[in-house]
């Protein structure tokens, strides 16, 4: 009864707000989707379309001619297959050693606790840059391959203090009672505190994956074969070259005519690149959904 | 001498007898591993396994190891391979930048200026190129070769004919052409919809055009010899005061100043303008193309330098696209040197340019009678055959790669192109670099850029663009000047 109740009751400036809530909503949805959706037409359409018609949501004449292209260049393919590799790898990695360096940090009795989140603020201010990075990477024989790319991100600091955070707000109630039916510190974390921070869990995991799919330059320059290029690395020289341009002294037209990728070709990487990383997104949802603490503590 | 391999090797062993080293070592017949470090233009550069890069490696007895690092960043990677020290053997380098001329003068890479006379083809190098592509007079780098006398006008030839006008001859005839497309209703449409020529905020054409007028390329000397930046000409103020003039007379569009250069030909493929000022190869060649898949009737023309003050002139490009720099750490010692340089030569045989260009014979490509290439243009043979296969040669010479079976536009501007030449201007301060300019030459040719657009939009006046150039000079444009002086002087006797 309340609950309509209350909408029946709402005042004419309550409508008012509600309406132009949803416009304003709308707008902003319409706005962040057009895009997206003249990108997918644009990899439909004919070059020629797509030059000549400023903005268009259906083309006139449907062909997946670019798609095609993709499908047959083995490169893009494989290129498709490191970008998951790698994603999903580097999300394990960065999720195990998150969770494992910040649920010890989280608890108070921890000797030099304080040392070490000092010194993990440090990294956040100060980075050593890129190349004594690349030295570092290069001394460790990691150039060239997929652990280049996964070991020196592993830990993202500012993640690891959040889920710090967050873990020092769970109950302190909840981990001694598992410490009185005798619970190891592993056991405490793997049974009690992480089916309790599955939010948290969704939402780095999210991060860190979309981080690793979006990820170019440190393939760019820990890389040498370009067989283990990620998608990302490619597809950023495919739209970017075009949008750096074709002009001036330095590059001479006639001799890349070819190689430079049609405008539909472009488009088709791009939604062939964001359209799996977006697909991840409504399995995940209900985490972030999902109440934290709903019954875990009663009295 | 019938299979390449033995050729090579008998090639290899004479240059190396006649340069006093023992045979032995270089009558391995094992491939020469070479690795090259290249952009790809594409990102989706040719496969390892390709048949092209095959016919390469046997052809001159190599082990190809090409490293591809993707166009829009390659600065990145090449800054981080000097920077550790990890240079590749052959290394490509987009231009001299600083970077660059710092590991250079660190001895970072090999001279070769004095071993390119000992090859065929290496031998038949551009002095005017190689000059443009030293440092300081030294050739590090071995050129890729580009045309000098690239720049000029492409216009619609379909517009002039309905307006009335022939070929422009002067900058006057230029004007009355913009004029007449701005007025004429040249794409027949009853509508006063069209104006004359697309600019944007890439100042190329700017630079082309202030040649006609009599300035220099960047820079050029006055009266008393003495080397100064084109903006401290008298010719800038003219080019700047017909820029204005098309400005007002809307004879260009309006938001030139913001203008993405990507966007460059949309208003000519929407019927709204009908002059670029640009390479004519690259614009000609991409209006007539989609005109013919198209089916439209419309055609664009190519003309070279125009009449001026100072007769026919016209911009000179640097002459060379990229630099191929050789390693002291992973070439050890000279023999090593010959070896790669050896290779280099080779690749500009006929056969190896044609392949990295056209590809595989009988499958890319086929020969015409009468010395032309046809090029397959079949959609299914995957581009990943070829792509930016070119980006590991030099074409030196130019004059060894076939011809392609060509488009009546391409033959004009291919012979347009070396007509210019002889109307080019170079700019004399390339060889050289100041370090002044290095450090504070974004910020410095932001002043005058600034300036040149602030002045054409007729927000400032003659003083005001005066100031700006005061700025510069005191900003550290005085210094830039005596730097190129300097260096220029001691060239110069």
């Amino acid at each position: 009864m309340g609950k309509t109740g209350r909408i029946r009751n709402q005042s004419v400036l309550g409508v008012a707000f509600d309406v132009f809530n949803v416009l304003f909503l709308a707008a902003y949805a319409l706005a962040a989707i057009l895009p997206f959706l003249y990108v997918v037409a644009g990899s439909l359409a004919s070059t020629y379309e797509f030059r000549t018609r400023p903005f268009f949501i259906i083309p006139q004449t449907f062909n997946v001619q670019s798609y095609l292209y993709i499908l047959k260049s083995e490169r893009l393919l494989r290129a498709g297959l490191v970008s998951i590799y790698r994603t999903v790898l580097g999300t394990v990695i960065n999720m195990a050693f998150t969770l494992t360096m910040a649920y010890p940090l989280s608890r108070r009795g921890l000797k030099g606790r304080n040392l070490i989140l000092n010194l993990i603020v440090f990294s956040m201010l100060f980075s050593g840059g890129m190349i004594p990075t690349f030295l570092v990477v290069n001394a460790l024989g990691l150039i060239d391959t997929i652990w280049a790319l996964v070991l020196p991100g592993a830990i993202s600091a500012w993640s690891l203090i959040i889920v710090k955070t967050f873990f020092q707000d769970l109950p302190p109630g909840l981990e001694e009672a598992a410490r009185i039916d005798g619970g190891t510190d592993l056991q405490i974390l793997v049974r009690i505190v992480l089916p309790l921070s599955m939010p948290i869990v969704a939402t780095f995991s999210l991060f860190y994956a979309v981080g690793h799919w979006n990820a170019f330059f440190d393939a760019l320059i820990y890389l040498n074969s370009s067989n283990k290029w990620p998608l990302q690395l490619m597809l950023r020289q495919m739209v970017a070259f075009a949008t750096q341009g074709t002009f001036g002294s330095a590059q001479d037209i006639s001799e890349l005519t070819g190689s430079i990728p049609e405008d539909g070709v472009k488009m088709a990487v791009i939604v062939v690149s964001t359209v799996p990383i977006l697909m991840v997104y409504p399995f995940l949802q209900k985490y972030f959904t999902k109440g934290v603490l709903i019954g875990a503590i009663k009295g | 001498m019938r299979n390449p391999t033995r050729a090579a090797i008998v090639f290899a062993a004479v240059f190396c007898l006649a340069f006093g080293f023992t045979a032995r070592v270089v009558a391995a017949d094992a491939p020469f591993p070479i690795t090259i470090m290249t952009r790809t233009f594409s990102g989706d550069p040719i496969k390892d396994d390709a048949q092209a890069k095959r016919i390469v490696e046997e052809y001159c007895n190599v082990k190809l190891n090409i490293i591809w690092v993707p166009s829009t960043s390659y600065d990145d990677k090449m800054n981080l391979a000097i920077a550790s020290g990890d240079i590749p053997m052959v290394m490509l380098a987009g231009s001299k930048i600083p970077s660059i001329v710092k590991a250079a003068k660190e001895g970072a890479f090999w001279e070769i200026g004095s071993y390119l006379k000992d090859y065929p083809n290496l031998g038949r190098a551009n002095s005017i190129t190689l000059w443009n592509s030293s440092f300081e007079g030294k050739v590090y780098g071995l050129y890729s070769n580009r045309p000098l006398g690239r720049y000029g006008i492409t216009y619609r030839s379909d517009w002039l004919k309905n307006v009335g006008f022939k070929q422009p001859v002067t900058i006057d005839d230029f004007y009355k052409m913009l004029v007449a497309f701005r007025d004429k209703d040249p794409d027949q449409n009853g509508k006063a919809d069209t104006y004359g020529m697309v600019v944007t905020k890439y100042n190329g054409p700017w630079k082309v055009m202030l040649t006609w007028f009599g300035g220099p390329n960047e820079w050029g000397e006055d009266a008393t010899g003495q080397l100064l930046p084109s903006h401290m000409h008298p010719e800038y103020m003219d080019a700047l005061r017909f820029w204005r003039k098309m400005y007002t007379e809307k004879l260009i569009n309006d938001d030139f100043a913001v203008m993405d250069p990507n966007k460059w030909n949309d208003p000519i493929f929407q019927n709204k303008a009908g002059v670029i000022v640009d390479c004519i190869n690259t614009v000609t060649n991409k209006w007539n193309t989609t005109w013919e898949q198209q089916k439209l009737p419309y055609y664009a023309e190519c003309m070279g330098p125009i009449q001026g003050p100072k007769g026919l002139r016209s911009q000179a490009t640097s002459g060379y696209g990229s630099l191929f720099l050789f390693s002291r750490k992973a070439i050890k010692d000279v023999a090593t040197l010959k070896k790669v340089l050896a290779f280099e030569d080779r690749m500009g045989d006929r056969k190896m340019q044609d392949t990295v260009t056209y590809g595989v014979e009988g499958r890319n490509f086929t020969m015409l009678p009468g010395g032309f290439v046809k090029v397959n243009q079949d959609p299914n043979i995957p581009k990943n055959e070829l792509n930016d296969l070119n980006q590991i040669l030099s074409f030196i010479p130019p004059t060894n790669q076939t011809p392609q079976e060509q488009k009546p536009w391409v033959v004009k501007y291919e012979k347009q192109m070396l007509d210019n030449e002889p109307y080019v201007v170079g700019d004399p301060t390339l060889a050289f670099v100041s370090p002044t300019m290095g450090t504070k030459g974004a910020q410095l040719n932001t002043i005058i850029e600034d300036a040149r657009v602030q002045f054409i939009a007729g927000q400032i006046d003659e003083k005001g663009f005066n100031d700006a150039v005061a700025l510069w000079r005191k900003t550290g444009g005085d210094q830039v000047i005596k730097e190129f002086n300097d260096d220029y002087k001691k060239v110069k006797r």
